[in-house]
């Protein structure tokens, strides 16, 4: 059981870093893409959303053309900081906030767009500049459907399996996931382990789901 | 001689879709109510907008008390929170997630951190306003809990906190009962004299004109077809041909 707690500490760790990029990059990308009028709206729009409908397989051997040895922004990072992204928890991160992107892109855009113009508007004619008006109403008023979307995007990071075996391998103590355990344990036939880690991902995911539930309904009712 | 009241002179084209209006407005006011009357779709909510700032005229200038909001020749487009005016939406636009005392407040609080801690002259003029619009009671209660009358009065009295130059109101009544129009008419002819705060009001109910103006404007498909200051005479009429009157002048048969 020992060897249990360690792909939970870092299935965790892994998913709270990567809702944390990814919930900074996709807030910031909604609210550009909500707000603005750009000719390549629907373009970066498409392009968010890729990871969602990509295989997470393809999504991971993309990564590693790109942050690999031999990639573009690989090589240079190894030659620049001695860093390399392959077979590392790092690399887990990377592939976890990039499938997790688009649901708090997508969660955070509609919050968003569902805020009503006449408000900020009001906010504007009682004194407010732009700052003001989304700190005092429109994230306020947005703040539900964005916390709903980082739990969809918290457990979708905790779930990744495709893209993390890819880029960050299966390295047991070192880059070996929940998913990724349960799915080694079966392989290697040792069922009991499997279905141990099976119901401590449910028991995680279970109490994350109740959690999340009663956070919304106590900001519904507030 | 002082400057007008209000100024307003100005033309945009509205798109939306395929289809397209043209908008042109002109009228000034030396008097402290103006109604804008006229039917649904010819411009009276668009023209309240480009007095507030939320809507750009293509040309023109808009001008309040002598201060002028807007003029495209001189490259003035004022942002509406300088504008210093109050406006009432037609839905109110009360903030669902703060409370009566909060949205009451919202204006007085300035800034992003200053104003969290409510000062005390702050407080003092937000309970004068609960008082004054009766509402002390609800005050803790979310907006959504509360009537339409009640709601018209948040609204009101957050829009007047802040003294604004000039009041909008777009159709302030429509969402009530005819009994509590009659109530809530009186209730903003004193408000309008209490702050002294000119006001423009939209309808497109003659009781209200007949009730309110002392200019009125009316407005059909884009433009203003008649713009007039309601008389005396008309304001306490001889016999009952007040109503007939009322309905030429604004072009209703």
């Amino acid at each position: 059981m020992a060897t249990a707690w360690f792909p939970l500490w870092l299935t965790l760790k892994v998913a709270l870093l990567a809702t944390l990029g990814s919930g900074v990059v996709g807030i910031l990308l909604a609210l550009l893409i909500a707000r603005s009028r750009l000719w390549l709206r629907d373009g970066l729009d498409g392009v968010i959303m890729l990871p969602m409908v990509l295989p997470p397989t393809v999504l991971g051997y993309y990564l590693i053309v790109v942050v690999g040895r031999n990639g573009m922004l690989g090589r240079w990072l190894y030659e620049r900081f001695g860093v390399s992204l392959i077979f590392t928890w790092q690399g887990a991160v990377l592939a976890a906030s990039i499938v997790s992107l688009p649901l708090i892109y997508k969660a955070a855009r509609a919050a968003f767009e569902e805020v009503d113009p006449s408000l900020e508007n009001a906010a504007r004619l009682l004194g407010s500049g732009e700052a003001a008006v989304f700190l005092r109403v429109t994230l306020p008023l947005a703040l539900r459907g964005i916390g709903a979307g980082l739990m969809l995007s918290f457990a979708r990071a905790m779930g990744e399996f495709g893209a993390t075996l890819m880029i960050a391998g299966n390295l047991p103590g070192r880059t070996q996931t929940l998913s990724i355990a349960i799915y080694d344990a079966v392989q290697a036939g040792d069922d009991h382990r499997a279905g141990l880690l099976s119901l401590l991902m449910s028991a995680v995911c279970i109490t994350l789901l109740f959690l999340s539930g009663r956070l919304l309904r106590a900001r519904h009712r507030a | 001689m002082s400057a007008p009241r209000l100024e307003v002179d100005f033309s945009v084209t509205l798109r939306s879709g395929q289809r397209s209006f043209a908008l042109q407005v002109r009228f000034a006011s030396e008097q402290n109510r103006i109604v804008l009357f006229g039917p649904s779709g010819a411009g009276k909510t668009a023209t309240l907008r480009a007095i507030a700032g939320l809507l750009r005229p293509a040309q023109g200038r808009i001008a309040s008390g002598g201060r002028v909001l807007f003029d495209a020749a001189r490259g003035i487009d004022l942002a509406p929170r300088l504008r210093r005016v109050g406006y009432v939406f037609q839905d109110y636009a009360l903030f669902p997630h703060l409370n009566v005392r909060d949205n009451i407040g919202y204006g007085l609080r300035r800034g992003l951190l200053r104003g969290w801690f409510a000062d005390a002259a702050a407080r003092k003029r937000i309970d004068a306003m609960l008082d004054l619009f009766d509402l002390g009671a609800l005050a803790a209660m979310p907006t959504r809990e509360l009537s339409g009358g009640q709601r018209q009065r948040v609204a009101l009295a957050r829009a007047l906190i802040v003294e604004p130059t000039l009041l909008l109101l777009d159709e302030p009544f429509a969402a009530l009962d005819v009994r509590l129009r009659d109530r809530m008419r009186e209730e903003l002819r004193e408000l309008q004299m209490r702050f002294a705060v000119p006001l423009v009001l939209i309808t497109h109910d003659l009781l209200d004109v007949q009730k309110l103006a002392e200019t009125l404007v009316v407005i059909e498909m884009g433009q203003v077809t008649r713009s007039l200051s309601m008389d005396a005479s008309l304001q306490s009429p001889p016999d009952g041909s007040m109503a007939s009157e009322l309905a030429r002048l604004c072009g209703v048969s």
